[in-house]
């Protein structure tokens, strides 16, 4: 159904079939227009082409971090990407780095989200503090010191980029982040417990930044 | 078939099911929660939500005002006990987030910031920048998962509900990973599954909204009330129809038409951009029609212009939404307005439950989007979702606690559970006839659109459930083409279409049925309320030939309908 408007663009996708235990490549032409999206293009494949691709998608507006995968050997939200904008007329597209692959461009994120189970995910704070029926103070400039760290969407990219996940000791990006989050939060009191959990693994990290590169939320 | 047993079982993970997780867990530690969910929690679409959450934490704002308000908006059809029940809990859950981390904008004073919304007569809308929604998940995401009582079935797909002699005794799902069928028994359950909005192509929710727990509770037996009522947001993000906060008009934005003219002062001069919901989505339809749109590649459009809040306002307030109007709108609104118009957000109606949650069914709750507590009328005021979801997602949670501690379980029939499997493994997934999901998905969403949008009228309702049964019936001859059974999306697309196909057919039988115009009913061929005739909610009962409707008083306590200008 390409138009004069629409550019054409090849997707060399890899599959993986878990009950034939096979991996493949699939490759789509897919006519693209101004504005369309990796996952618009996913989406065309899954409705016009090929019933059989699978991958996870769910907000499309970068919020959900359902859709990471690995374009040209980069990590990226499918829906946050345009194609157009990539500039190339071709593009490799692989499942997520770092996790096992279930089926195509499913990954499993368990081992992921489980790195949240081992630092504190919320606020430490005094009980007699928290008995009572009114809000802390925070003063705008110390809950800017930590507003950016909070809005992390555990999309999995940082971890998938990250050279030290492959050691399974290390927490990766996401749940350090977290992890710093609360240590500079003003309301938090559990810095000793929280320099403990981190203590363990943060010296796995190399330092490199290919976390905050493959970033959606760092501009 | 392996049978899972825990004393309560939520379906749904975003902020009411989460929050109902909690509550239960929280209330004794001896009951065993799980918190079954088709995307992993953090994915829910919860995360969406933007504007804020609205609760009476102030100084010159009062429960009586915030109840007014919500009434009002509501079009007089929300049940005032449910509202004034409501607005009481809401400040405390909002409260409860910030001792548990929950990172709230600040006033300069350093308490919680609030910002105006469309509706509120008072800015009581709290507020992480535009990401409120995320903030709140990935917080109770936080809370839930120290819980040592409750265990997470992440990617698992519900598919029925068992429900023998009115009590609700269990549930069919799949474990997507290995595509295998389960039993779940539990004493309590709770529905806390979301909205429908994927009815429509136009919408901001996410691509897994198809309303599944509403359907399958329906098609058990459990009415579901008000469903004609499908809210249109004013400011879907043109061409996606992703959503623009309405904070973006609370923190000052104005609505412009082709003349550059801010309409709104025509519609409600007194609110003007902050004027209810569906009198603004109707306001924008209006000018489109009479030809005062902007026109763009994708049809014409109403732009929302915040140039004149400044670059740095935009940064700090409206970070979110600056990021995806750049990158899904290709406009940056600090130097152009967006281009926006009306898309499908929300839905009043829902599962029946009253103010402690519980359904018809014995053992049954539900909350969230996917309950109909009647708190939110014929229109919902922004805001009052995230709230609504917490306070009684807690309700819900502490509920089904107290119903599982004093009730035993049910013992479940095998016939049901054999026909299920037959129903979705050969039914669904064996089925090789030649029609495709997409295809009929796609019709579905275009009549929705033509035939049950903002503006509806008797003939076209009509129309659109002669087209509905149709697609019902060529449903029945579709072929999945993945025939796998580990991560079947293909199978997981089809039995949500299943799902939506019936929640489109509900909503439109009941469109049709209700012969005014009542908050985001809009009928041209009965333009005025009705409240001789139709101050009352429509229940809608399962049959094999479709809808069967019944109906319930509202609750008035304090406020007689009267005129809604604003």
């Amino acid at each position: 159904m390409a138009t004069k408007k629409d550019t054409v663009v090849e997707f060399k996708i890899r599959r993986f079939d878990p009950e034939s235990n096979k991996q493949y490549l699939s490759t789509y032409k897919i006519p693209v227009r101004v504005g369309m999206t990796i996952l618009d293009a996913f989406n065309y494949i899954k409705d016009n082409l090929d019933g059989t691709l699978t991958y996870r998608h769910q907000c499309r507006m970068g919020q959900c971090g359902s859709c990471g995968v690995m374009i040209n050997g980069k990590p990226m939200l499918a829906c946050y990407t345009q194609v157009l904008q990539l500039g190339v007329d071709s593009l490799e597209v692989e499942p997520l780095s770092n996790l096992r692959v279930v089926k195509d461009l499913v990954v499993d994120v368990d081992p992921f989200f489980d790195t949240f189970g081992r630092i504190k995910p919320l606020l430490i704070a005094n009980a007699e503090e928290l008995k009572k029926s009114t809000e802390f103070v925070q003063l705008p400039d110390d809950f800017k010191r930590y507003w950016d760290k909070s809005i992390c969407t555990k999309c999995s990219l940082c971890f998938a980029a990250c050279p030290a996940a492959i050691d399974m000791n290390f927490l990766g990006p996401s749940s350090l982040t977290m992890n710093y989050r609360f240590l500079v939060d003003s309301r938090d009191e559990g810095a000793g417990v929280r320099l403990k959990d981190a203590s363990g693994s943060i010296w796995l990290c190399t330092s490199c930044s290919s976390c905050s590169l493959s970033c959606p939320k760092a501009d | 078939m392996e049978t899972l047993t825990h004393e309560i079982v939520i379906v749904g993970a975003g902020i009411a099911g989460l929050r109902a997780a909690i509550a239960a867990a929280e209330a004794n530690k001896r009951i065993d929660v799980a918190v079954i969910s088709k995307v992993y929690p953090v994915r829910s679409h919860s995360v969406c939500a933007q504007g804020g959450t609205a609760a009476v934490m102030r100084e010159g704002d009062s429960y009586d005002l915030h109840a007014w308000d919500t009434i009002k908006g509501a079009d007089f059809l929300a049940d005032q006990d449910v509202v004034g029940f409501f607005v009481k809990q809401a400040p405390k859950e909002l409260v409860t987030l910030e001792h548990w981390g929950c990172p709230w904008s600040r006033a300069a004073n350093g308490k919680m910031d609030q910002r105006p919304f469309g509706g509120h007569s008072f800015p009581r809308a709290c507020f992480a920048a535009d990401m409120t929604g995320l903030v709140e998940m990935h917080t109770l995401h936080g809370r839930s998962i120290v819980q040592e009582n409750i265990e997470f079935y992440d990617e698992w797909f519900v598919t029925s509900i068992i429900i023998e002699d009115n009590v609700a005794k269990g549930l069919t799902a799949i474990n997507l990973k290995t595509g295998e069928m389960h039993v779940f028994r539990a004493k309590a359950i709770i529905m806390a599954t979301g909205g429908y909005a994927r009815i429509y192509e136009f919408t901001t929710f996410s691509h897994t909204s198809t309303g599944d727990g509403m359907a399958i509770v329906y098609r058990a037996g459990v009415p579901l009330k008000d469903m004609e009522f499908v809210q249109f947001h004013p400011t879907g993000l043109v061409p996606p129809g992703v959503l623009i906060t309405g904070g973006a008009r609370g923190e000052g934005g104005y609505l412009i038409n082709a003349e550059g003219e801010r309409f709104m002062k025509h519609y409600a001069p007194e609110k003007m951009e902050l004027a209810p919901r569906d009198i603004v989505a109707r306001a924008e339809t209006t000018e489109i029609q009479e030809g005062r749109g902007l026109e763009g590649p994708y049809g014409p459009y109403i732009g929302l212009d915040l140039r004149h809040l400044g670059e740095e306002k935009i940064n700090e307030r409206l970070p979110l939404i600056r990021d995806v109007a750049i990158k899904l709108g290709g406009v940056d609104p600090v130097d152009e307005p967006i281009p926006i118009k009306p898309a499908a957000h929300y839905s009043m109606g829902g599962i029946h439950a009253n103010v402690t949650t519980e359904t018809p069914a014995s053992g049954l709750y539900a909350t969230g989007e996917c309950s109909c507590l009647s708190a939110h009328g014929a229109n919902r005021l922004g805001t009052n979702s995230t709230a609504g979801c917490l306070v009684f997602g807690t309700v819900a949670g502490e509920e089904a606690a107290r119903h599982a501690l004093s009730s035993g379980l049910g013992e479940l029939s095998k016939d049901k559970i054999v026909a299920e499997e037959k129903r979705v493994f050969d039914g669904i997934l064996g089925s090789e006839g030649d029609e495709k999901v997409p295809v009929i998905r796609d019709e579905m969403r275009r009549l929705m659109k033509e035939k049950a949008w903002v503006y509806r009228t008797g003939d076209e309702l009509e129309s659109a459930l002669k087209e509905i049964k149709g697609l019902k019936k060529r449903f029945r001859n579709i072929r999945v083409e993945d025939k796998g059974r580990s991560f079947n999306t293909g199978l997981v697309e089809a039995l949500q279409l299943d799902f939506t196909l019936d929640l489109a057919e509900v909503t439109v039988a009941c469109a049709l049925d209700r012969t005014e115009s009542r908050g985001a009913h809009s009928r041209l061929d009965y333009t005025k309320r009705d409240d001789e005739n139709w101050l009352k909610h429509i229940l809608a009962y399962y049959t094999r030939e479709g809808p069967r409707l019944e109906y319930i008083p509202v609750t008035v306590t304090k406020w007689p309908p009267t005129k809604r200008a604003y």
